[in-house]
């Protein structure tokens, strides 16, 4: 930290002394998540959480957070134009994009820390054991949906119309490293 | 890992002092043994015919940064 006048703020793998407790979301399923699921799929290896918080009030509160995932889309009935581009196309491994959220008091720019920290992560891990991208399911909200074609997210598959389904959305890993190596503005 | 300056500014004026003051409450406990979509990770996905094809056409495709992906990068870290 250069600045002690600052507080700092991280990101940092979820752990058992997080105050997962004090987590507040709108949605049900990403709070309930982070206070009831996360910290025990990381301990089952099926998914790997991080959190934002403040180092600076006591218990850190958490400001937001991710959670990713290994998975894979089943592509089947290829039209034969795609198939002159010669790649296995059955089983396309990808990095799930489980859950993404802030605190309801926290400013709507930490999602943008949180995403950046995703691509970064999804990257790296790319980098050593391959995947074409990132796959989410979305809230079916116009607003998020939209945050998330923000991000450059094309939305993939059936298309939710009622408000308890899911949306897929894809982003290709190509895209994802084009845009950490933009130089800063 | 530490977030950018603006960042640190924004948690500093904004949202420390609100998380100071917020009130403190609890909620019910989810019931025991009951399903909710909390508790699982989403499922992989399986495409068939066009849908499929814009899959493959994605991961080849050449696309560029768009100008809203951009405006973000200020909170890149």
């Amino acid at each position: 930290v250069t600045d002690p006048e600052v507080p700092p703020a991280v990101i940092e793998p979820l752990r058992s002394d997080h105050d997962v407790e004090g987590f507040r979301n709108r949605e049900s399923s990403i709070e309930e998540f982070l206070r009831h699921r996360a910290w025990r799929n990381d301990q089952q290896n099926l998914s790997r959480s991080y959190v934002c918080r403040s180092a600076e009030v006591p218990p850190p509160p958490i400001l937001g957070y991710h959670s990713i995932a290994m998975g894979r889309i089943a592509l089947t009935d290829l039209p034969k134009e795609i198939q002159p581009l010669e790649l296995d196309l059955k089983h396309l491994p990808v990095a799930i994009l489980a859950r993404i959220g802030r605190h309801e008091v926290a400013p709507k720019q930490i999602g943008d820390v949180l995403m950046w920290d995703v691509f970064r992560r999804v990257s790296e891990a790319a980098n050593r054991i391959g995947c074409v991208g990132i796959l989410l399911h979305a809230i079916n909200r116009p607003k998020l949906i939209d945050w998330y074609k923000g991000w450059d997210f094309v939305t993939v598959g059936h298309v939710a119309k009622e408000p308890e389904e899911r949306q897929a959305m894809f982003l290709e890993l190509s895209l994802i490293k084009k845009a950490l190596e933009l130089p800063p503005e | 890992l530490l977030v950018s300056q603006p960042i640190r500014r924004l948690i500093e004026t904004e949202t420390v002092m609100a998380l100071k003051y917020m009130p403190q409450f609890e909620r019910e406990p989810q019931p025991r043994g009951s399903e909710s979509t909390y508790d699982r990770v989403p499922a992989d996905l399986e495409l068939r015919g066009q849908e499929a094809a814009t899959i493959v056409k994605l991961i080849v495709s050449q696309r560029q940064p768009s100008a809203s992906l951009r405006s973000k990068l200020p909170f890149r870290r």
